[in-house]
């Protein structure tokens, strides 16, 4: 039996020393070719799979941006799991690997644009990658990180005796870069490293000729850092040659020139820099005096380690304040340890004064290390901080004094470039730069105009207080720690251009930075970003934007700063930020049902954000009811706002705008509804009347705003309703322009599923809800979208979150405090229509039935028999037309007329839309039909939708498969299928399926007691979350009318417990002509 | 830029007489051109200890020898020099240079004089030997440089049995290049080593106890008749994490919550900074500005490639 790994496309570094070797069986497959035997490569392969067409096809689906046709492929030596003997993963052996050749800078381009960050909520499983594809992006996003920091070195290896390279090495010198390294070694799986190191023929039982056992592989932190510090050379040089850098040649040719006319007399530095730029690497040591370059480089580049004297153990230098009556500072010489918690004088130190605890001198290698490193690193203090030669003119460190002239110039510079040389500086505490005394400037937004006024109480009509194109004010203030600086004390700081300044009798220390920063900001005539003059004027989004973060950054990736909001205009931000903060709204009385707590939660949100003018998104779970939640406020603003607002537009797909009328009707019978949709919609300015009564919803479709939004742009409507707003996510497109155009004093989008993590969508969204909140869509791009989608910037991520979490309000179905308000099983009715070929079938049939029954006037036994054949007709045709045909359909079919089918039932399109919603939410359905031929037909149409296999339990299934199809849906691997067509009666009793989450009943039996039953399959004990059922119900046809006759009389409901599905035909005549027609 | 004399021209006016003032002159120049030839204060102090020994004309020639790349095999220990020169012969001469160590108890009184004063240790390890320290030799009359007053000890392998001949000239003079790089070579010709040096340091005592420890034993390599084991780090096939194989398919793979942030680079850039330049440099400033313009490009274009579309 083969070993269960995944069949995915693995990633595996191979370094040019492995694959040189002749262990590694390296291979090349493409003929004529040759990989240079100083280059590494990546290997892209698939354990236990050895086909060329099973990769290639891998590599189209997943790797869609490489280009296959241009690679190399080889077979090479890679150690997996021992495959015969699936219980003992401890043996690995070689396995010869098909694979292709991916070369380093291609793919280092390719892997740090790669999205392999998974959002908080799961994307859907098609496009995640394995992890040793995972673990080399994380890799080479680290590297290119590292290199825009600028942390890197030119070094030189040994290569030979006398011959050297050059070489450039990023520098993992940081502990949160070292943490980093650790996190994706400690998340990485095998495959990303399974080079056999040791290999050894098996002992025992040495059967074939080449098993060979593996007993170590390459460690994953050495290979790891052989990538990085690989990468790094290689893209430093490329960048270079990319970019035409010409300045060695400009400043070298003097050099160039000699070494033309073949002299020897080479000046190093010259050959130094000419092996870490050009093709030739290599450093020939030819002259004597030149063996000691490679050592004085290495002194050079360990300078700037971050820890000269080893892990941690640091140098530090300490500021005190002068005693109480003299001038001078005293500056002495420290070792520090453990991260300063313990400081001892240098002088004592050496002196042998203070006796090291043998922890404390085990940092140190021997004396003549410890003494190199210190001198070395006193030598770099006089070099950065030339007075500190006054100290360390004798055989022990003295303490320096300084002056406070001499104070302030310490902390201008030298200071600063100490700490980031590795060494400590401790100044006094109330100097401690970012602490309470720190020198900034705070950005105020303010509005002009009088105090917020609560106007809740007087005004009749919804006017916001600001409008959205409106201006604000902004002028900025000094500020020395959380306090405000007076005009007078600001002017004397810059004006004294010093670091150190005695202000109302207390030091304070200024950064050098936040000085010229703050001079740059209060001079009118600088400018060094878009708000940096002293004062001036903000568009409202952006101020709000600004407000929101409370940050702004004057130029792009540069420094923030603190921004307060104040007046009326503090008051609106604060309001939207909690949710507690507005006014509650009740349940309005007109509202036909009782809304539950969460709802009228939702209410009172979007009533409030409403009134302020703002366009906002309700993102509640599927099932939560968000079509309740927006009638109950269109309910409120016609109580509130009787006469004097306009009609409300209601945009949603056609599948459900027949839901939409019928639970208008249901729960806002006082609301007037007008529908804009098929042939015979307005199409007359002259009769757009129609559509501006106060409070009239005007229902539409998507399709329909496309074509008509010449005309409904004309009006301008109190509220724009936009219900799946998922179906306006391409900006591009000429539906989601058409909205645009559309004018509204609110906005409203319902989507079932999260938004906040696509990003472009999001940013598509809020275009349309409160257009320029979150910027041109280009930098909107390059602030948030790459960041965030690329490299998981968290800091992007936290503040994109501070400015649009006013306006998204999602519950979900496993929120604690919504569970305790919803019914365990949570039953909701979907209402679709029939579609054209649906009605003309449906019509006939019942036409025939009817004609036969009057014609016959048989006996009753005949006449229900008549019926009940008509009443499973009727089913199959609100099912699907093919499956009252018994047509039957491939994937083949679908192929050419996917749209065409599934437009054919308006059941089986919004099914469609539904579980995307389930998908996207990292849920799991099941679907009951009570047809073989309508499962037949799902698992088709499913299995040609998705990529995923569509599990398929029905009376055909052999028992011994039964089990493994549950097992497979009850699986929590994330690859587990997340659907399973169910057959009502196949699945008989005793079938656990809590994994799912919601329930579908794609055609109706009707028989409470049978379809509680089949529910109940999901909704049992171990269950933890609330299960959704959906009831399909098409309008107008048998399946409503009998729903709504089940509902109305419950005692018919017992009878129907009692006796399946027969008890209809003993309807009266009447009853049943009612029944059959469709209206 | 030193000037070169076509020193053939010069060979051949020697033929001439000359007048007292005129070869004076001449001599002078000579000198002058030789103590250039090192570019350090104390490689001029060695050249010029050395030139007390006189024949300016032979040292001359010998300069040339050094210039060219003639010399190779230096090997200098307590007391001795040793090179292999390419002469006019087909296989190089071998020359080999003494000098008298400085006796020990010498070296103690020496150590704690220099151990009086740590700017003199750090210029010395950072490659600079300054007139402190060559003063502290003198001051005991051991000092740094070769006392030729009573002749050079040295012998060479060329038919020329003169000393010093052209070939110990020529290293002699190579020498100061050497100690230009690295001066502590002088100290090390007269009895210290670095090492050595620094572990006898009067400061820092309590660090003397320490031993330094064992170099690690290289990875065992197993080159059995049918296996085969590669010289890297390696990890045992029985510590890597069971669940990487078998538990993959059962639980939800792990979401590594790391995350990276790409700045555009400022004007300051933290490394370059700290890196500043190594010594000994012949072109300092060249080579700051290309370093200086490497890590910009570098920087800026990593953060536009990496926040490309």
């Amino acid at each position: 039996m083969k070993m269960n790994i995944d069949k995915q496309l693995e990633l595996t570094y191979i370094p040019s020393k492995y694959w040189n070797e002749k262990a590694s069986g390296f291979s090349l497959i493409s003929a004529s070719k040759k990989v240079p035997t100083d280059a590494s490569f990546f290997l892209i392969w698939i354990p236990f799979q050895d086909s060329e067409e099973s990769l290639e096809k891998k590599m189209q689906e997943k790797m869609r941006d490489i280009p296959i046709n241009k690679l190399l492929s080889c077979t090479i030596h890679l150690a997996l799991p021992n495959s015969n003997n699936s219980d003992s993963y401890k043996e690995f052996q070689i396995q010869n690997v098909y694979g292709k050749i991916l070369p380093l800078l291609p793919a280092s381009n390719y892997l740090n644009k790669l999205e392999v960050f998974e959002n908080e909520e799961n994307k859907p499983t098609v496009r995640s990658f394995s992890g040793s594809v995972t673990t080399w992006a994380l890799l080479t996003k680290l590297t290119f990180e590292l290199l825009n920091r600028g942390d890197f070195l030119p070094v030189m290896d040994k290569s030979t005796e006398k011959s050297y390279t050059g070489r450039w090495h990023v520098l993992l010198k940081d502990p949160y870069d070292y943490e980093r390294f650790q996190k994706i070694l400690q998340n990485c799986p095998f495959t990303a490293y399974s080079l056999p190191a040791t290999m050894d023929q098996k002992s025992r039982t040495a059967p074939s000729k080449n098993e060979l056992l593996v007993k170590e592989l390459w460690h994953p932190s050495f290979l790891f850092s052989d990538y990085m510090e690989t990468l790094g050379d290689i893209l430093v040089r490329s960048i270079l040659i990319k970019n035409k850098f010409k300045t060695f040649e400009e400043f070298y040719n003097s050099e160039i020139l000699k070494e033309k006319n073949r002299e020897y007399n080479l000046s190093w530095d010259y050959k130094f820099l000419k092996s870490l730029l050009k093709k030739d690497t290599n450093f020939q040591i030819q002259q004597f005096h030149e063996t000691i370059v490679p050592k004085l480089i290495k002194n050079w580049v360990n300078i700037s380690n971050i820890s000269p004297l080893g892990y941690g153990i640091r140098l530090a230098l300490k500021l005190d304040f002068p005693d109480s009556n003299q001038e001078e500072w005293p500056l002495g010489l420290y070792l520090s340890f453990q991260n300063g918690k313990n400081l001892i004088p240098l002088s004592e130190v050496l002196k042998g004064e203070v006796t090291l605890t043998s922890e404390q001198k085990d940092y140190f290698k021997s004396k003549e290390n410890l003494m190199e490193l210190l001198l070395r690193s006193l030598g770099r203090i006089i070099k950065i901080y030339p007075p500190a030669q006054y100290a360390l003119n004798g055989a022990y460190p003295a303490t320096l004094l300084l002056t406070s002239s001499e104070v302030m110039e310490f902390l201008s510079y030298p200071k600063d470039l100490l700490i980031q040389s590795g060494f400590r500086v401790i100044l006094p505490e109330v100097f401690q730069s970012g602490g309470k005394q720190r020198l900034s400037a705070r950005m105020i937004i303010y509005s002009e105009e009088g105090e917020y006024k609560d106007k809740e109480s007087t005004s009749s009509t919804m006017t916001p207080l600001f409008q959205l194109n409106e201006m604000l004010q902004y002028q900025w203030e000094g500020e020395l720690g959380d306090t405000k600086l007076e005009k007078k004390e600001l002017e004397y700081i810059i004006n004294q251009n010093q670091l150190l300044i005695n202000l109302k009798d207390e030091w304070v220390l200024i950064d050098q930075q936040d000085l010229e920063n703050i001079k740059a900001i209060f001079n009118p005539s600088t400018s060094i970003g878009k708000y940096s003059q002293p004062e001036g004027i903000i568009k409202y989004m952006d101020a709000l934007k600004l407000g929101l973060s409370q940050k702004v950054e004057l130029e792009p990736a540069g420094l923030n700063y603190k921004v307060l909001i104040k007046g009326s205009f503090k008051n609106i931000v604060d309001k939207i930020k909690t949710l507690e903060n507005f006014s509650k709204i009740s349940q309005p009385d007109s509202f036909n049902g009782t809304l539950r707590a969460y709802q009228k939660t939702g209410l009172t949100w979007m009533a409030n954000l409403s009134e302020l003018g703002f366009g906002m998104c309700l993102a509640d779970d599927m099932g939560l009811g968000k079509t309740i939640q927006v009638i109950a406020l269109l309910l409120h603003f016609k109580e509130k706002y009787p006469t004097s607002m306009n009609s409300v537009l209601i945009i949603c797909p056609t599948s459900v705008i027949y839901n939409w009328k019928r639970e208008l009707r249901r729960f806002g019978p006082d609301l007037d509804v007008i529908l804009h949709h098929g042939l015979d919609r307005v199409k007359d300015l002259s009769e757009i009347s129609q559509y501006t009564k106060p409070h009239r919803v005007v229902l539409t479709t998507f399709g329909t705003i496309r074509n008509d939004v010449d005309l409904l742009k004309t009006i301008r409507f109190t509220g724009i309703v936009v219900d799946e707003s998922q179906n306006m996510k391409n900006y591009e497109t000429q539906q989601t322009q058409a909205i645009y155009q559309l004018q509204s004093h609110y906005k409203i989008c319902l989507s079932g599923t999260p938004i906040e993590n696509r990003l472009l969508e999001l940013w598509t969204l809020f275009e349309f809800l409160n257009p320029g909140l979150l910027g041109i869509r280009k930098s909107f791009r390059e602030d948030y979208i790459i960041p965030i989608e690329r490299f998981h910037d968290k800091e992007a991520a936290e503040n994109l979150k501070k400015i649009i979490a006013p306006f998204i309000l999602r519950r979900t179905k496993s929120d604690k405090s919504i569970i305790k308000d919803l019914p365990e099983k949570n039953e909701i009715k979907i209402y679709v229509e029939l579609s054209k070929t649906q009605f003309t079938l449906y019509k006939k049939e019942v036409e025939e039935t009817l004609k036969r029954i009057k014609s016959a006037s048989d006996t009753n036994k005949n006449k229900s028999m008549y019926i009940l054949t008509l009443l499973t007709k009727l089913k199959q045709i609100c099912n699907h037309p093919y499956q009252f045909l018994h047509k039957p359909i491939t994937s083949k079919d679908l192929k050419k007329n996917f749209k065409d089918f599934i437009s054919m039932s308006p059941k089986l399109e919004r099914l469609f839309e539904m579980i995307d919603e389930v998908i996207n939410n990292n849920e799991k359905a099941i679907i009951f039909t009570q047809f073989t031929q309508m499962g037949d037909i799902l698992e088709t149409v499913l299995s040609y939708k998705y990529e995923f296999p569509v599990l398929y339990f029905h009376g055909g299934v052999p028992a011994e498969k039964r089990k493994k199809i549950i097992d497979k849906f009850q699986s929590n691997n994330k690859d587990s299928p997340p659907l399973l067509i169910l057959s009502l009666r196949a699945g008989g009793t005793g079938l656990n399926l809590t994994k799912a989450t919601t329930v579908f009943h794609f055609d109706r039996w009707w028989n409470p007691a049978v379809e509680r039953q089949a529910t109940d399959r999901a909704y049992r004990i171990g269950q933890k979350e609330n299960v959704n059922v959906y009831k399909f119900i098409t309008l107008n046809s048998i399946e409503e009318k009998i729903d709504t006759l089940i509902e109305e009389k419950e005692e018919l409901a017992d009878m129907v417990i009692s006796s399946g599905e027969s008890w209809i035909s003993q309807l009266t005549d009447d009853k049943i002509k009612a029944l059959l027609s469709l209206e | 830029m030193k000037e070169r004399r076509d020193y053939r021209d010069r060979n051949e006016k020697d033929y001439y007489p000359m007048d007292k003032k005129q070869k004076h002159d001449e001599v002078q120049q000579i000198k002058s051109d030789l103590i250039n030839f090192a570019n350090t204060s104390w490689g001029k102090k060695w050249v010029h200890s050395i030139l007390k020994i006189g024949r300016p004309y032979r040292m001359r020639r010998a300069m040339r020898y050094a210039e060219e790349d003639r010399i190779s095999n230096i090997l200098i220990k307590k007391g001795e020099i040793f090179a292999l020169v390419q002469g006019t012969a087909p296989t190089p001469y071998r020359v080999r240079i003494f000098f008298n160590p400085i006796p020990e108890d010498a070296w103690k009184i020496i150590e704690e004089q220099l151990s009086g004063n740590l700017l003199n240790l750090i210029s010395l390890l950072e490659g600079t030997l300054s007139d402190t320290i060559i003063t502290i030799f003198e001051q005991y009359h051991h000092s740094l440089f070769p006392d030729v007053s009573h002749g050079l000890n040295a012998k060479c392998s060329c038919p020329d049995q003169a000393v010093p001949c052209k070939h110990i000239a020529a290293v002699i003079l190579y020498i100061s290049r050497v100690i230009d790089y690295n001066p502590l070579i002088l100290l090390k010709l007269k009895g210290k080593k670095k090492k050595q040096l620094l572990s006898e340091l009067k400061i820092g005592k309590q660090f003397t106890s320490m031993k330094s420890p064992k170099s690690s034993t290289k990875d065992e390599i197993d080159r059995n008749t049918s296996g085969y084991s590669y010289e890297v780090p390696k990890i045992s096939v029985k510590d890597i994490k069971v669940k990487d194989i078998k538990e993959k398919n059962d639980l939800p793979e792990q979401k590594i919550d790391i995350s990276f942030q790409f700045t555009k680079p400022g004007r300051f850039i933290e490394t370059l900074e700290n890196l500043g330049l190594p010594t000994n440099l012949e072109n300092p400033k060249a080579f700051a500005i290309v370093m200086d313009k490497i890590y910009k490009t570098i920087t800026k274009q990593t953060y536009k490639i990496s926040l490309a579309k």
